[in-house]
C-alpha cells in the first residue's frame, strides 16, 4: 500500500510536468550538427533500465553476459559467447547475447515511443573488441503482425583501447520481424521508436565485451538518403508472403 | 501404432513399378535388395496418419538412410548396408578432392538418386569438417545431385503447395548453409536451381533473397580484412596492430628476441608507435610510472589475437569555468584597453584518452612476461627516456577461466583446461603468467618494477 502511494506521487509529479511541457509549448528546435544524448552508462540506476538476457535463459544455449559499471564509470557489456546446440532436436543453431532498453513510458506506466524525427543518425560511443554487434530498434506495431517489427543494422567496433563513435544512418536500418529480413522494406518511421537494443550473436564461441559510454541521435545537415534499399516490381504471390 | 498391411493389388503394382527401373540395373542382386527393402520401409512408413498413395509409397521408398556398400576385398562380395554418413567418416583425409570423390561415387552408383535428399543433409554436415564449407564450386557440386526436371511446378496449385517439399527443403538448406557461411552464389548456381525447382519455387525466391541481400552487405565493414585471413599469428598480429592503431602516422616494427642474450623466450614481437607518442613518452615525467596492461583481446573475424598496451595515468586538463554573460569587467577595446590574454594550449591528441594516454602497443609470440621485458629493452632503442621511467606491469589473462568450447559434438562439458579455446590461435601461455609469482628466474634490473 506504501509502496502504491508513492508510485502514485512519483507518476502524477510526472504527469504535472508533462501538462507544463504541453501548456508551456517549447518544443527544442535542432540545428545541423547537434546531438541529443538519449542514454548515458553513469550509474547503476541507469543500468537498471537495461534488460540484458541471453540464450540461455531462454534455454536456446549456453551463453552467459552481463551488463555492469566499468572501473571508468562507463557501461560494460560482457560475457562469453557459447555457439554449442542443445540436443532437443528442434534448434539448429545457437549463441546470442542481448541488451534491450525498457520501453519508452509516460506518465502512470503508459507506453509511449521515442521520437527522433529530426535527427538523421545513431551515435554510439563505445570501445569494443573487434567483433560485430547487431542494434536493434524495435517498432513494435499495433496489430500482432507488427509486435515484432526490428529494424536492424550492424555496429562494426574496431577494437583496442581507443574509443570509437558510431554514427549511423537511420537510412540504413532494414526491416526484420521474428529475425527473418522481410522481402517488402520500408524506412523507419522514426516517431514510433519503442526500444534499442545491442545483440552479441555469431559463429565465434570466445569472450566478448562492449564497453559503452552514451547512446545517443545526431542531425546532420548533409545527409540526403531517404532510404538505402531500393524495391523493385515482383510479381504479387512469389514475394512476401 | 497398428502396423498396416497393404492389399496385395498395391504391393503389385508397386513392385512391377520398380521393377521397371530395376532391370536397367546391371547386377542382379539388386532385386533381392529392393524386396528385402518392401518389407523394411512398409512397416516403418505405414501408419494410420499416413495416406496409401502409390506415389507416397515410391517418395517413402526415397528416404532411406541405409545405403548398399559393396565391401572391398578380393572376390568375395558382401554387401553390408551402411549409413549414408559413413560414407564421409569412412575416409582416411579430410579435404576437398575426397570429398567431391563420395560426392562422385554416389552419383555413379545410382542413376536413379535413391534417397538423395537424406544424402545430401549427410553431405552438409560433413562439409565444415572436410574443410569445404566455403567453397562454392563444391556447393554448386551438391545442388547438381537433384535430379533435374522432376520437381518444376507445372500449375499454380503446385507452386503454392510448396511442390516436392522435402526437396525443395532441403535446397533450402544448402541455400542456408551458403548463406550462414557468407558464401555468395552465381550465376551458374542460378541456372541449376531452374533446371530443378524451377523459377517460383521456393528454393529460387530464396535465392532470389540471397542475391538481393548478400552484396549489399558484403563490402559496409569500416575496418576491412583480408579474405582469406592470414594463418601465420605474425602475420595476424600485425593486422590487428594496424586495426587498433587510430593514428595514420603509426610504425609497426616487428623485432626477435634472439637478438637479446638474456631473454628466455625466443619468440617475435611486434610493436606499433606512432612519432606522436614518442613525443609524449619523452615528455612524460621521470618520477611518474608507466604500466603495462594487458592482455587484451581483439577479434578479426574469427580470430583472436591478444596485445598489450604501454599507458601513463590521464593528463589532467584544468577545467576554467567562465562565465560568459558575466557584465562586471567588459574590456573596452575602443579606448585602447587591450583584453586579457587567454590562456592557450595544445588540442589533446588522439592518445590522451580519459582513462589515460596510450604510449605504445604490441603483440608477442608467447604472451608472457618475458616477452614483455623484450619488448621494453627495443622500446628503449628509439626512446632512450624509457631508461629512466620506471615500468609497472599489470598482467591478467584475457577472460578469467580458460574453457573449451566443444566443436564436435561428443565433447559437451566446459571444463578448465590448459589447452584453451579451439578458436583463439596457440599463444595460450597465458596460463602461465601471473602478476605475483613470476616463474622466469631473470633478476630484474633496477629500472623495472614488478607490481
Amino acid at each position: 500500500m506504501k509502496y502504491g502511494i508513492k508510485e502514485l506521487k512519483n507518476e502524477v509529479q510526472l504527469w504535472k510536468e508533462e501538462m507544463s511541457e504541453k501548456f508551456q509549448y517549447d518544443p527544442k528546435v535542432y540545428m545541423p550538427d547537434d546531438s541529443e544524448i538519449v542514454w548515458t552508462f553513469d550509474t547503476k540506476e541507469k543500468l537498471n533500465q537495461w534488460v540484458c538476457t541471453s540464450d540461455s535463459d531462454n534455454k536456446d544455449g549456453f551463453s552467459h553476459c552481463d551488463l555492469t559499471l566499468s572501473k571508468n564509470k562507463k557501461g560494460l557489456f560482457s560475457g562469453f559467447l557459447d555457439c554449442r546446440v542443445p540436443k532437443d532436436g528442434q534448434i539448429k543453431e545457437s549463441g546470442y547475447c542481448n541488451i534491450r532498453c525498457l520501453r519508452a513510458r509516460k506518465s502512470f506506466k503508459r507506453d509511449s515511443f521515442f521520437d527522433w524525427q529530426m535527427f538523421t543518425h545513431l551515435i554510439l560511443r563505445i570501445r569494443g573488441d573487434g567483433r560485430s554487434y547487431m542494434l536493434n530498434l524495435t517498432t513494435t506495431g499495433y496489430f500482432d503482425v507488427m509486435w515484432h517489427d526490428i529494424y536492424n543494422y550492424i555496429l562494426f567496433t574496431r577494437g583496442g583501447p581507443y574509443w570509437q563513435v558510431a554514427k549511423i544512418p537511420f537510412s540504413k536500418f532494414f526491416l526484420s520481424s521474428k529475425g527473418r529480413i522481410q522481402d517488402k522494406q520500408d524506412p523507419i518511421p522514426l516517431d514510433k521508436i519503442t526500444n534499442i537494443g545491442i545483440t552479441c550473436a555469431g559463429k565465434t564461441p570466445g569472450p566478448f565485451q562492449l564497453e559503452i559510454d552514451y547512446i545517443g541521435v545526431h542531425f546532420d545537415g548533409n545527409h540526403t538518403e531517404e532510404f538505402a534499399y531500393e524495391m523493385y516490381n515482383v510479381p504479387s504471390f512469389i514475394v512476401g508472403v | 501404432m497398428k502396423s498396416f498391411r497393404p492389399s496385395r493389388s498395391i504391393v503389385t503394382v508397386v513392385h512391377s513399378l520398380w521393377y521397371l527401373g530395376v532391370k536397367r540395373i546391371k547386377s542382379p542382386t539388386a532385386l533381392s535388395f529392393i524386396r528385402v527393402k518392401l518389407n523394411r520401409n512398409y512397416n516403418q512408413h505405414y501408419c494410420l496418419h499416413c495416406q496409401p498413395s502409390v506415389v507416397i509409397q515410391i517418395q517413402n521408398f526415397c528416404t532411406t538412410n541405409w545405403v548398399k556398400q559393396n565391401e572391398k576385398g578380393g572376390g568375395s562380395t558382401v554387401k553390408s548396408l551402411t549409413l549414408r554418413e559413413e560414407v564421409f567418416q569412412r575416409e582416411e583425409s579430410r579435404n576437398k578432392k575426397t570429398f567431391i570423390t563420395a560426392l562422385e561415387s554416389y552419383e555413379k552408383r545410382d542413376r536413379l538418386r535413391r534417397g538423395h535428399v537424406e544424402f545430401i543433409y549427410s553431405a552438409l554436415k560433413f562439409m565444415e569438417e572436410f574443410g569445404v564449407h566455403k567453397d562454392l564450386a563444391v556447393y554448386k557440386k551438391l545442388l547438381e545431385i537433384f535430379p533435374k526436371g522432376k520437381f518444376i511446378a507445372k500449375n499454380m496449385f503446385q507452386v503454392e503447395f510448396m511442390h516436392y517439399p522435402k526437396q525443395q527443403q532441403c535446397g533450402i538448406d544448402v541455400l542456408d548453409q551458403m548463406e550462414s557461411f557468407g558464401v555468395m552464389p552465381d550465376s551458374e548456381v542460378k541456372e541449376i536451381l531452374i533446371n530443378t525447382f524451377g523459377k517460383q519455387s521456393h528454393v529460387f525466391r530464396k535465392y532470389g533473397r540471397m542475391m538481393y541481400w548478400m552484396p549489399k552487405f558484403k563490402n559496409i565493414t569500416p575496418f576491412p580484412l583480408p579474405d582469406p585471413l592470414p594463418k601465420d599469428p605474425l602475420e595476424l598480429a600485425k593486422l590487428a596492430l594496424r586495426r587498433i592503431s587510430v593514428d595514420l602516422q603509426t610504425e609497426i616494427s616487428e623485432w626477435n628476441a634472439e637478438e637479446l642474450e638474456d631473454s628466455l623466450d625466443k619468440t617475435w614481437i611486434v610493436g606499433s608507435q606512432s612519432p606522436l607518442q614518442r613525443q609524449l613518452l619523452e615528455q612524460h615525467p621521470d618520477d611518474q610510472a608507466v604500466y603495462i596492461e594487458g592482455s587484451f583481446i581483439v577479434w578479426l573475424r574469427q580470430m583472436a589475437v591478444s596485445y598489450f598496451i604501454m599507458r601513463a595515468n590521464p593528463k589532467k586538463y584544468p577545467a576554467k569555468e567562465e562565465d560568459l554573460d558575466d557584465v562586471s569587467n567588459i574590456t573596452l577595446t575602443m579606448f585602447d584597453h587591450h583584453p586579457e590574454s587567454k590562456e592557450l594550449m595544445l588540442e589533446p591528441s588522439i592518445h590522451e584518452q580519459e582513462d589515460g594516454t596510450i604510449l605504445a602497443m604490441c603483440a608477442t609470440g608467447t604472451s608472457s612476461r618475458d616477452s614483455l621485458l623484450s619488448w621494453i629493452r627495443f622500446l628503449q632503442h628509439t626512446n632512450p627516456c624509457l631508461k629512466k621511467i620506471p615500468v609497472v606491469f599489470t598482467l591478467k589473462s584475457p577472460s578469467k577461466e580458460l574453457v573449451t568450447v566443444a566443436v564436435n559434438e561428443q565433447e559437451s562439458s566446459i571444463a578448465e583446461s590448459q589447452e584453451g579455446c579451439k578458436k583463439i590461435p596457440t599463444r595460450d601461455k597465458l596460463s602461465n603468467v601471473s602478476s605475483n609469482e613470476d616463474s622466469s628466474s631473470r633478476t630484474p634490473s633496477k629500472d623495472i618494477a614488478d607490481r
